[in-house]
């Protein structure tokens, strides 16, 4: 089926509308004034990272707090460690020497 | 960026840059505008229907398939834009427009014949049915093929067939009356 161009070319000037400049500025304000999904993501990204941020640093703080209280059980035990055993050895003021290291990592029966 | 081709300007759409897609508006304005035009008949609310259609084009472009032609997906987009127009409007005024929408547009009394043979095309087209209209215009005033009116449209290739030879046969019957009945040659036979 062929394109019948003298019907066509009658119907393209019946249907024609007025310049399409005015339509075509009027469809650009409206996508500006409408913004896309990722636009809205932008938009929203600086405040969630702002957010992320603040909710890690307070989750930091909290867990800190709640390992600086046990803590204190943890120094005890190490303290109560046997000279020569691994709590010995985290309790240390020095790094321990390598002979040191050997005789707390060979087992002990 | 006349040279770059629909698919790099849907590409780069798809990518939010807005330029892009205001040059894909602007190379369809006017199709857009004329198909609406098909479906509705009515200038204002035609422009309506069309800047519908690109809006939700640009909304939904990250549906689109580069690989296919963007004129038949924008223009499926514009033709369901209108016909939902011509659907609300039915229902809004529970009329049918008839062959009388020529002689509500305001006319000078020395027109001239382009635009008495505009009147008559319009209200020609009036008479026919909405798919048949939105046919004869995608294929004989936009040059799409059958095959992409019909995936534009969601109707057999064979059905924009015969919807464009209806279509045609009315208007050529209709545009021989009115130029019976004192048109000019421009009509054709």
């Amino acid at each position: 089926m062929l394109q019948d161009r003298e019907l066509g070319q009658a119907l393209r000037a019946a249907l024609q509308a007025g310049p399409d400049g005015a339509f075509i500025a009027r469809i650009r304000a409206e996508m500006t004034a409408s913004p896309t999904w990722w636009e809205v993501l932008n938009i929203w990204a600086r405040p969630g990272l702002a957010a992320a941020i603040t909710l890690i640093a307070l989750a930091g703080l909290w867990l800190g707090a709640a390992a600086s209280s046990s803590n204190g059980m943890f120094d005890e035990t190490i303290a109560a460690a046997a000279p020569g055993s691994g709590g010995a050895l985290l309790a240390a003021d020095r790094p321990p020497t390598v002979d040191v290291m050997l005789a707390v990592a060979r087992p002990q029966n | 960026m006349k040279h770059v081709e629909d698919a790099v300007l849907a590409t780069r759409s798809q990518a939010g840059h807005r330029d892009a897609f205001g040059e894909l508006v602007s190379r369809y304005a006017g199709a857009a505008r004329r198909a609406a035009r098909a479906v509705l008949l009515d200038d204002d609310e035609a422009d309506d229907a069309a800047q519908d259609g690109f809006l939700s084009a640009w909304r939904n472009i990250s549906r689109f398939d580069p690989a296919r032609p963007f004129g038949p997906w924008l223009l499926r987009i514009v033709a369901n834009a209108a016909t939902d127009r011509l659907r609300r409007r039915r229902v809004r005024r529970a009329e049918v427009l008839g062959p009388t929408l020529s002689s509500s547009d305001p006319s000078p009394a020395k027109e001239t014949e382009r635009l008495a043979l505009g009147d008559a095309l319009r209200a020609a087209l009036a008479e026919l049915p909405e798919r048949q209209r939105t046919a004869v215009v995608l294929f004989d005033v936009e040059g799409y093929s059958a095959a992409e009116i019909g995936r534009a449209l969601k109707i057999p290739e064979g059905t924009v067939r015969s919807d464009v030879f209806h279509a045609r046969r009315a208007l050529r019957r209709l545009l021989a009356d009115w130029h019976d009945e004192g048109g000019t040659d421009a009509a054709g036979s």
